[in-house]
């Protein structure tokens, strides 16, 4: 049976000259209990979060729209001004290719400004891909955001919502074993065939079973109970390095 | 265990009602209120008579120990102890400060609107500390970014942009006590919502918002 480790007085004095040894490979893991900084997650659903990073790449992504009102002098904002003046308006029924913030922003239950038409792969076609094999579509070149995007589509009214969410779940579902799968069991080796095909959400994922996966093996060496810098500190302490050497 | 003294443990209000706990009872339950805080997607009530009661017991054992023979095996046993509890204390007071900083907003708008009699969720000195946080925060947002914006661009909503807790995440739970008529609410168009019967010593796994009264009174406990 396994005795649980604790910091006792006598076995404190022993680890340092054990892992002393490991050398340089020995400095770069992050504790395992806590970390010093915690950035703000995506949103779920409908929702964003304002104050996420992962959220405001997202919403950069581009969404096909129609205008329906004349948008006068905006060309040169929305895209349209090659070939066309500064003051040069939006006729009435173009097709615009807009970022979903701005589309979410313009966007009105009465369509006033703007009708959204859905990307290609949320349309029929993908969606029967989709629910023949998830596993074998390759995420990351339709949109590195496919989940969170799909997600946000559901502001829109389309006839189209539930289908759409359907879609997202059961592919999502699909997927989800063989992501599990592959972060448990790959470790100490080269990922990157692995994430390759995976959207955002999937990395997130897949990097949390990593960290899961090596800070267990690290409890397990027993470098769990050594102190290690911080990654904030760390980083401070490589920009005042190079400040000193320019 | 069995040296320490029988604690005491005085009802919030400071009623002459007095709880005594065993100091293996007081771990038990130090232990239950970290679990419970270490999985609730929001942050529970306070547990303070817990906490002082523990720190209180920790001092005992260590002038015990002072006073020990040296080199004798029970001190470094007795030691160990100690910074075990010690070590379930401070992650559990962590925890507890991670979810201050993560919902600060919602949470002193709670604090705001609380009834007199109904306990705090937050000890004095968290409450202090969220303030400062929350203090902080509007400086550093107002510094870094909005005084150089349009003047009519320049508030922030922190309650709006900091996301909220997610009390329909899932957690699993084991049954303390028998609960009857818990009611579930659908989660897909096809369902309807329906009533379960929770039996003593099962295990769950349920939405957090349903059970969430539950893991207040101490009827349930996260796993």
């Amino acid at each position: 049976m396994r005795v649980v480790r604790s910091p006792g007085p006598a076995a404190a004095s022993a680890w340092p000259r054990l892992s002393g040894s490991r050398g340089v490979g020995a400095r770069r893991r992050p504790p395992a209990m806590s970390e010093a900084y915690f950035p703000v997650g995506p949103g779920l659903g409908p929702e964003e979060n304002f104050l996420s990073l992962e959220d405001i790449l997202m919403s950069q992504e581009k969404l096909p729209g129609r205008v329906e009102a004349a948008l006068p002098r905006l060309a040169a904002v929305l895209g349209k001004g090659a070939g066309a003046g500064q003051s040069d308006g939006i006729p009435e029924g173009s097709k615009v290719e807009i970022p979903l913030w701005l589309a979410k922003g313009l966007y009105d239950n009465k369509r006033r400004i703007l009708s959204v038409e859905l990307p290609k792969i949320y349309k029929e076609g993908w969606r029967t891909v989709f629910s023949a094999d998830a596993n074998v579509v390759d995420l990351h070149k339709m949109g590195p955001f496919y989940y969170g995007f799909g997600s946000q589509l559901q502001n829109f009214d389309n006839p189209e919502n539930p289908e759409i969410a359907q879609t997202i779940l059961q592919t999502f579902i699909g997927r989800f074993r063989r992501i599990m799968d592959s972060s448990q069991n790959a470790y100490n080796e080269d990922t990157s065939a692995l994430v390759a095909r995976l959207d955002e959400l999937e990395r997130a994922l897949f990097r949390a079973g990593q960290k899961g996966l090596n800070d267990f093996q690290c409890w397990e060496k027993g470098q769990a109970s050594q102190i290690t810098a911080s990654s904030l500190v760390q980083n401070y302490r490589k920009r005042k390095f190079t400040d000193m050497d320019g | 265990m069995a040296e320490g003294p029988e604690l005491r443990e005085r009802d919030s209000d400071g009623s002459s009602e007095e709880l005594v706990l065993t100091p293996a009872q007081l771990i038990r339950s130090l232990e239950q209120a970290w679990l419970n805080e270490k999985f609730a997607p929001e942050l529970l009530e306070s547990k303070s008579e817990i906490v002082e009661c523990v720190m209180e017991q920790l001092d005992h054992m260590e002038s015990n120990l002072k006073r020990a023979k040296h080199g004798d095996l029970k001190v470094s046993i007795h030691r160990m102890e100690i910074e075990r509890i010690r070590y379930v204390l401070s992650s559990y007071l962590r925890c507890r400060l991670v979810k201050i900083e993560k919902f600060f907003p919602h949470i002193l708008e709670k604090e705001k609107s609380r009834v007199e009699g109904e306990p705090s969720i937050l000890s004095p000195e968290e409450f202090a500390f969220a303030k400062e946080y929350m203090a902080n925060t509007e400086t550093y947002l107002k510094n870094v970014a909005l005084k150089h914006m349009p003047p009519n661009l320049q508030k922030v909503d922190l309650l709006r942009l900091v996301p909220k807790p997610n009390l329909d995440s899932f957690v699993f739970l084991r049954v303390q006590e028998r609960q009857e008529n818990i009611l579930v609410e659908p989660e897909t168009d096809e369902q309807r919502e329906y009533v379960i019967d929770l039996e003593e010593g099962s295990q769950h796994l349920i939405r957090y918002k349903t059970i969430a009264p539950l893991v207040a009174s101490g009827a349930v406990q996260l796993i």
